[in-house]
């Protein structure tokens, strides 16, 4: 009986991993297709044209110089969202101010606002500061920090043991000191989370760099989305892309793998339940 | 920020150290939000304000300095009588009634499963959530790999059932294959949250349970579920916002063999947010734009607020709450 | 070709400009974008940027450019519409962009072009005179299109509303196909269409109409063009269509097409989004397509002598009562902005482009007739289908001098105006029958003069 339940568990888990891994494995196979081809073939194809990955790479635009935007994009909205985050939950859980509860709820308030409705204005804001074509608006976005992790922060700091604080406080540590003394460095779960959802989220962000930026700063997302091309004519290349794509995803997932005991852990530690 | 640096020192008097300890309080508090503050600010308030004023105005890309003017509610009147836009918010509706249950469940069924004492855990969960680092435009290459009409993985296992295998997933079936990606690529962290959830839940409520003689679904339903109520209030929130504002998948999930914002999104994958996009950035009708997502906003208020309302009545309330 | 000047007050500004920066101004040059990294000295003189928003470009002709202008960078960006309006409304228009002839004047009005006459004056490669009618698209004044200063030019034309046929799909149905200069007329257009559905059913597509009625307001617009009659009053102010007789005929006609499914419509989607790879495939499963002469190109590309023999090009119809006019209603080509900060160097892309290799190029292949005359004895006369297609082509151009005045209100990027937008988005309603032919062309009505409004705008 116990058996059976056991072996009825295994399975829907491999099922369930299996329905949730095939599309990055079709989405490989589909990459080694013949260029012209599209997806139709044989399931795993034969042969399999590995020269794909070497046209992605330096075929139809210097790969290189995308993928440094990207990490350029992806550092500066990052590093900052991620530090001033945390020094806002900080703010948030241990420090006693008139307007903390107020500025919490429309801090939550923001994350309920649309695209659409902020986007447009702020463009024109940054067009009048002729940051337009350029890569400030997203330090912009890095300084103001993200709503989401502010919150994450707040979660983890409130259940700090407060001894900690009342020992810096007996030192005569002022705030700035206790956080960068005791909180941040224990902060390794909610920053390892942070950093992982937000990099993640930058390293593929897609809608404002296409609207916002020139060719040359644009990031691999809207550079891919354009499709290889063969020369001259409008076909895609569908496998060539592909494999681009999947060149964009390597850096994310390997992030997420070394990173992924620690990122459960944070989840967890952070109380992010609720 | 260097302000609150200033070490405690025992003065003589105690009421005029508890007002100056308030006062480096809070300036302490307002300097560790600053940057936040900055970005609430120039992210949020002033375009906000400038975006309701855009909504009352005839702006287009280039009239700003030749022929701008106040035009009252009319871009508002003209929203209520578009069939489009409430079409478009129909649609939306419906991504939101449909995703938000399936995310619920595929992440509560996956945590729970994780965390029936199964082996080689960390696999799992790894399996389970790599989908959602793949970036969206990678994300939206496999998808319309996997439904292209020629020789798609969708098609051929439809063929293979006796289906139609030339079936035309991305314009026939936009919506479904929209789910499908969200599905995906969006439950990976919702399963992790539940799983902390499920975590925190003590194991003797089971024990005694078991000792009771409850099944499995009784203790499902009796402790599961309602220790669960706050993590789900949680991620139907943050699924509902979530999926009111999904936008770029449908545009890199338009038919047509390139992506992007110029493509042609099948009429039912337009959702709210696109549509705006599409009569700002495809009209050049800025004014009408704004108006149609400030309406937007009133319709995200509204589906919150009643979700949290609704809280009342079925979230479990124990001991924790804001602010310590 | 212009020769480009290494030019100093350039190095000189950037001297300067960088003098007047911070000493951080490096990090944050390097980092956050062009313009602070421009302004910073350099030893090197980084050639000027020229953006392109446009397709038809080969990367490798873009290196051949280069390697002949060190000192210009082509930038090619894709043509997407919200990009460009981003672009538009932040003052930083790419500049050069491809366009069709129906989007022009809403540019040239509202002075968003550069006045190219005095370039094209002093141009060794591009003489006025050797251009064809077509261009004259690209010339605007007062309102009136035709006429006036020249913005821009085509890359290359056609008489667009001449009728590609597959003669195979006709054999042994004993229906008369006219010959590549016969005279026919839209009524024959219509029976041929019927009795070929009833004789060979196996054809799943018949005609494609407009390029699948992205371009059906152009269509529309010849037909009446031939009668004297327009859509449009003088003043561009409104779509006069439930209340034109005329204009609700010629839509009418071509709905007809949708209703009986002899088109590539809604109701008869095809897979490829255009009849261009079915009417090339062996088999055949588009009979006829209103393409025009470019379409050529695509004959010839297959490189197959089946194709080649049984294509055959015909002579525009002529629409009931109106008299013979093929002028085209494409005319791709590229403008320069008005707002664009090195103009000079646009220009020498724009004259390399329009008049250099790839021009000759172009001309030798079958995609389009040349924009200059002196280009014409390049025209492809290789096979039958191409010396074939000359020959309609010659007794064309007579009638294509028309330059059909376009509504400079309709704005926006695509292809697609708002007219052809809204036709395409309710023709499926209106072929299953949910609606009447009147309810659809007040629908089309409606939202054409909305977009007009907004457009009025400024």
């Amino acid at each position: 009986m116990r058996l059976a339940t056991e072996a009825v568990l295994y399975a829907l888990v491999l099922v369930l991993a299996a329905i949730f891994v095939v599309p990055l494995v079709w989405g490989f196979f589909s990459s080694l297709r013949e260029m012209h081809q599209g997806v139709s073939g044989p399931v795993i194809p034969k042969p399999a044209h590995w020269d794909n990955y070497r046209f992605a790479w330096s075929g139809q635009f210097a790969f290189t110089h995308y993928l440094w935007n990207t990490v350029v994009l992806t550092f500066i909205a990052t590093v900052p969202a991620v530090l001033t985050s945390a020094l806002a939950g900080y703010a948030f859980a241990r420090i006693r101010a008139r307007g903390r509860n107020t500025f919490f709820i429309l801090m939550l308030g923001t994350t309920f606002i649309p695209f659409a409705i902020t986007f447009i204005p702020f463009f024109w804001v940054i067009v009048k500061l002729n940051m337009y074509s350029t890569r400030w608006p997203w330090l912009i976005w890095g300084i103001s920090g993200s709503a989401f992790l502010i919150f994450l922060f707040r979660q983890f700091y409130a259940s700090f043991p407060t001894d900690l604080d009342d020992a810096a406080a007996m030192d005569g540590c002022g705030h700035l000191r206790t956080f960068l003394q005791i909180y941040l460095p224990n902060s390794g779960a909610p920053l390892v989370v942070a950093f992982i959802w937000l990099g993640t989220g930058w390293w593929g962000e897609y809608i404002l760099a296409q609207l916002l930026l020139p060719d040359q700063l644009l990031p691999l997302g809207p550079k891919i989305a354009q499709g290889y091309y063969s020369a001259g004519q409008e076909i895609t290349l569908v496998p060539v892309t592909l494999a681009a794509a999947l060149l964009f995803t390597v850096p994310p997932v390997l992030a997420f793998l070394v990173l992924q005991k620690k990122l459960t852990r944070g989840i967890v530690t952070t109380g992010l339940k609720g | 920020m260097g302000t609150v640096e200033t070490p405690l020192v025992a003065t003589a008097v105690k009421p005029i150290r508890r007002a100056s300890r308030r006062r480096r309080e809070t300036l302490a508090f307002y300097g560790f939000l600053s940057p936040w503050l900055f970005g609430f600010i120039a992210l949020t308030s002033v375009p906000l304000v400038l975006g309701f004023a855009m909504s009352l105005s005839n702006l287009t890309p280039v009239n700003l300095h030749t022929n701008l003017q106040y035009v009252g509610s009319k871009n508002y009147v003209r929203a209520y009588h578009d069939h489009e836009m409430w079409y478009s918010m129909q649609r939306t509706a419906i991504l939101m009634v449909t995703i938000v249950p399936l995310w619920i469940v595929t992440q509560l069924g996956l945590a729970m499963l994780l965390n029936a004492g199964i082996k080689f855990l960390g696999l799992w969960r790894t399996l389970f959530y790599v989908a959602v680092v793949v970036p969206v435009v990678a994300k939206a290459f496999i998808w319309k790999a996997i439904t292209d009409q020629d020789g798609g993985l969708l098609n051929r296992i439809l063929g293979a059932l006796g289906g139609n295998r030339h079936t035309d997933w991305l314009l026939e079936h936009s919506t479904a294959t929209l789910i499908m990606l969200l599905l995906w690529g969006g439950a990976g962290t919702g399963m992790l949250i539940f799983l902390a959830g499920l975590k925190g839940i003590p194991e003797e409520l089971y024990e005694v349970a078991r000792v009771d003689g409850a099944n499995a679904v009784r203790r499902f339903v009796s402790i599961t579920l309602p220790l669960l109520t706050p993590v789900i209030m949680f991620q139907l929130v943050w699924g509902l916002v979530g999926a009111a504002n999904v936008f770029v998948e449908p545009i890199l999930l338009s038919p047509g063999l390139q992506s992007g914002l110029g493509s042609t999104v099948p009429t039912d994958n337009i959702t709210f947010n696109i549509y705006a996009l599409q009569r700002i950035f495809g009209d050049g009708d800025f004014g009408y734009g704004a108006a149609i997502a400030w309406i937007f906003v009133a319709f995200i208020l509204v589906v919150t607020a009643l979700v949290f309302l609704s809280g009342r009545f079925w979230v479990f309330q124990a001991k924790e709450q804001y602010g310590k | 070709m212009s020769e480009p000047t290494e030019d100093g007050r350039i190095t000189r500004r950037k001297l300067l400009g960088g003098a007047a920066g911070a000493a951080g101004a490096f990090a944050a040059g390097s980092l956050f974008g062009p313009e602070l990294a421009a302004a910073l000295p350099r030893r090197r003189l980084s050639p000027v940027k020229i953006v392109v928003m446009g397709k038809e470009l080969s990367q490798g002709d873009v290196a051949a450019f280069q390697d002949g202008h060190p000192n210009i960078a082509i930038e090619l960006l894709q043509p997407d519409a919200a990009k460009f309006q981003a672009m538009m409304a932040a003052g930083q228009p790419p500049d050069i962009w491809r366009t069709q002839a129906p989007l022009v004047p809403q540019w040239a009005k509202r002075g968003q072009l550069l006045n190219l006459d005095k370039y094209f004056s002093q141009s060794d490669l591009l003489h006025p005179a050797d251009l064809t009618a077509a261009n004259n698209y690209y010339r605007f004044k007062n309102g009136k299109i035709g006429v006036g200063p020249r913005y821009g030019m085509c890359k290359d034309w056609s008489p667009d509303e001449t009728v590609w046929i597959n003669t195979d799909l006709f054999k042994r149905t004993g229906i008369h196909v006219p010959g590549p200069t016969d005279k026919w007329t839209y009524d024959d257009l219509w029976a041929i269409a019927l009795k070929l559905k009833k004789k060979n059913p196996s054809v799943k597509w018949i005609l494609d109409i407009a390029n699948s009625y992205a371009w059906i307001d152009r269509h529309v617009m010849v037909q009446l063009a031939s009668i004297g009659k327009s859509l449009y009053p003088s003043d561009f102010s409104r779509i006069n269509l439930t209340n034109n007789p005329a204009a609700m005929a010629a839509f009418n006609y071509s709905f007809r097409y949708s209703q009986h499914k002899l088109d590539l419509g809604p109701e008869n989607a095809n897979p490829d989004g255009w009849s261009g790879p079915g009417f090339v495939t062996p088999t055949g499963s588009v009979a006829m397509t209103q393409y025009g002469y470019w379409f050529l190109g695509q004959i010839s590309d297959t490189g197959s002598a089946k194709v080649d023999a049984r294509s055959r090009l015909l002579t525009a119809p002529i629409w009931k009562g109106g008299k013979h006019l093929d002028p085209t209603i494409t005319a791709t080509g590229w403008v320069i902005s008005a707002a664009s900060k090195n103009p000079d160097q646009a220009w020498t892309v724009f004259e390399w482009y329009m008049g250099g290799k790839p021009a000759r190029d172009r001309a030798g292949i079958g995609w389009g007739v040349p924009a200059q005359r002196s280009l014409f004895d390049r025209l492809p006369e290789k096979t039958l289908v191409q010396r074939n297609a000359k020959k309609t082509l010659l007794h064309e151009l007579p009638t294509a001098n028309v330059a059909l005045q376009y509504n400079p209100y309709l704005v926006g990027l695509n292809d697609n105006t708002a007219v052809a937008t809204a036709y395409q988005k309710y023709l499926a309603d209106a072929a299953k029958g949910k609606m009447s032919f009147k309810d659809f062309m007040k629908k089309v009505e409606a939202d054409t003069n909305r977009a007009i409004a907004v457009g009025k705008q400024g």
